[in-house]
């Protein structure tokens, strides 16, 4: 189990105690992960912004309901935002063609790039190494929650494919991040 | 269940991408309650994928983090006004998939649900299996009962010639003018009986083989009259028949019945040191 860091169990105690000031300790140390996921998703920085309000806001919410127990603070804001993300593509039915998906995943908001918070610096090299196949296949379900038949046929591969490939693209994470997120 | 293999199946990574059913997930979820090595991989799957998903950080405008804080306010005395308003219930349908499940593993129903329903899944699995095998061995019973049935069948059919050969026999013997001659072994050591149905007038003669050696392969029971001395053949005994009344070639006077072995296809003149049976009339 990963060491939780200082500002990690203040925002946990204060979410716990239901004080606003831990939202603002997220804004503050997570803040920045969280957009640049919203950037990477919606593609606009008008949608990512009020994706992000909406994910902080359900943070909020359902801060009584985290376990700290049971997942890592940072994963479950990542997932909480991710899923906003998606639930908004969806309900705009803006989910990108596949040919856009480069574009919208690794050039929108670059311009606004800024200092990392989280100790994952490198990771940009790392990930440019795994193969663009198998990344890609990643990327669709990840980000834009396409199913695997869904992805099957847009990228007109067997099904098969599209699994082996994306758990290609999961292996080749774990030997290169295993050491960034602990264990 | 071996949880290092479960995890080695890659089913974790599935889940994190959402590459799995509805049944494989609340497998995972329930799977991740019960074994602490499920529950501990599948957190370090997550988190990774956590860790890559933003690994582009993009500081937000410095004004948003304000308007946030006042809308949180707002929330905030909305839900204490109207805890249960129509908003807060729309907003609880809209959570996403991830959240939903941190909610529910907090109540102690959902899973024992998720966990019945994998038992359920586990126990009609094996239901399955079992009623598989138990079809198989059906079958199997089925055929061999089949094979009996069809073995009873010939035999019955078998049943109803000797029946219908036995009437005819019994017919040919009621006639009142057969004479019986019996047929003796010959050779103190051999024990054989046959018996010879006679009728002179009407010129038939019937042969019952009650008790005759078996012949060997290349040899053949002939059976003789003998009239004034000298052999007549009257016939060639059916190979191997025990029972069955044989209609020989008729013959209206004869002072004895002999029978010989002889080659296949039978002699012109006995081969008298293989006379086996031997009766006078």
């Amino acid at each position: 189990m990963s060491q939780r860091s200082p500002i990690e169990i203040e925002i946990i105690n204060k979410l716990k105690a239901a004080d606003q000031q831990a939202i603002a300790l997220i804004y503050d140390n997570y803040g920045g992960a969280l957009f640049g996921l919203c950037l990477k998703m919606m593609g606009s920085k008008e949608d990512a912004e009020e994706v992000l309000q909406e994910a902080l806001t359900k943070i909020w919410r359902f801060a009584q309901s985290y376990d700290p127990d049971k997942a890592r603070l940072y994963t479950w804001m990542i997932n909480i935002t991710r899923n906003t993300c998606i639930d908004q593509i969806r309900k705009n039915d803006r989910r990108p063609q596949i040919q856009d998906v480069d574009s919208s995943v690794y050039e929108s908001g670059a311009s606004v790039k800024t200092e990392t918070p989280v100790d994952h610096i490198g990771l940009k090299e790392e990930l440019a190494k795994l193969r663009e196949e198998d990344r890609k296949v990643l990327e669709l379900a990840y980000f834009y929650g396409y199913s695997q038949s869904e992805i099957a046929k847009k990228l007109r591969l067997p099904i098969g494919t599209v699994k082996t490939r994306a758990r290609k693209a999961i292996n080749e994470l774990k030997t290169r991040l295993a050491k960034d997120i602990g264990s | 269940m071996d949880p290092k293999k479960y995890i080695e199946s890659g089913i974790l990574d599935d889940y994190v991408m959402g590459f799995v059913s509805d049944q494989e997930r609340q497998e995972v979820q329930c799977l991740a309650k019960i074994y602490p090595e499920i529950n501990e991989a599948l957190r370090q799957a997550e988190d990774l994928m956590a860790t890559w998903a933003a690994d582009n950080a993009v500081a937000p405008p410095l004004e948003l983090k304000d308007k946030i804080l006042a809308n949180l306010g707002e929330q905030e005395a909305a839900s204490a006004e109207i805890p249960f308003s129509p908003k807060e219930e729309a907003v609880v349908r809209e959570l996403p998939l991830e959240t939903d499940r941190n909610a529910s593993a907090q109540t102690p129903f959902a899973w024992i649900a998720a966990a019945a329903a994998v038992l359920l899944a586990a126990y009609l699995a094996w239901e399955w299996q079992s009623s598989l095998a138990l079809q198989d061995e059906m079958q199997t019973i089925i055929v061999q009962q089949e094979n009996r049935v069809d073995n009873l069948e010939s035999d019955l059919q078998g049943l109803e010639l000797s029946k219908e050969e036995m009437q005819r026999s019994l017919a040919v013997l009621s006639d009142p003018n057969l004479q019986k001659v019996a047929l003796n072994s010959v050779k103190e050591e051999l024990s054989a009986a046959a018996t010879i149905y006679w009728n002179p007038e009407e010129k038939k003669t019937y042969f019952l083989r009650n008790e005759l050696p078996p012949e060997p392969s290349d040899a053949q029971y002939q059976l003789w009259a003998i009239v004034r001395g000298k052999p007549v053949s009257i016939g060639l005994l059916a190979l191997n028949e025990e029972t069955n009344l044989q209609l020989m070639e008729g013959i209206d006077k004869a002072d004895a019945f002999a029978i010989t072995l002889e080659p296949l296809g039978g002699s012109e003149n006995p081969t008298l040191e293989q006379m086996v049976v031997l009766g006078k009339v």
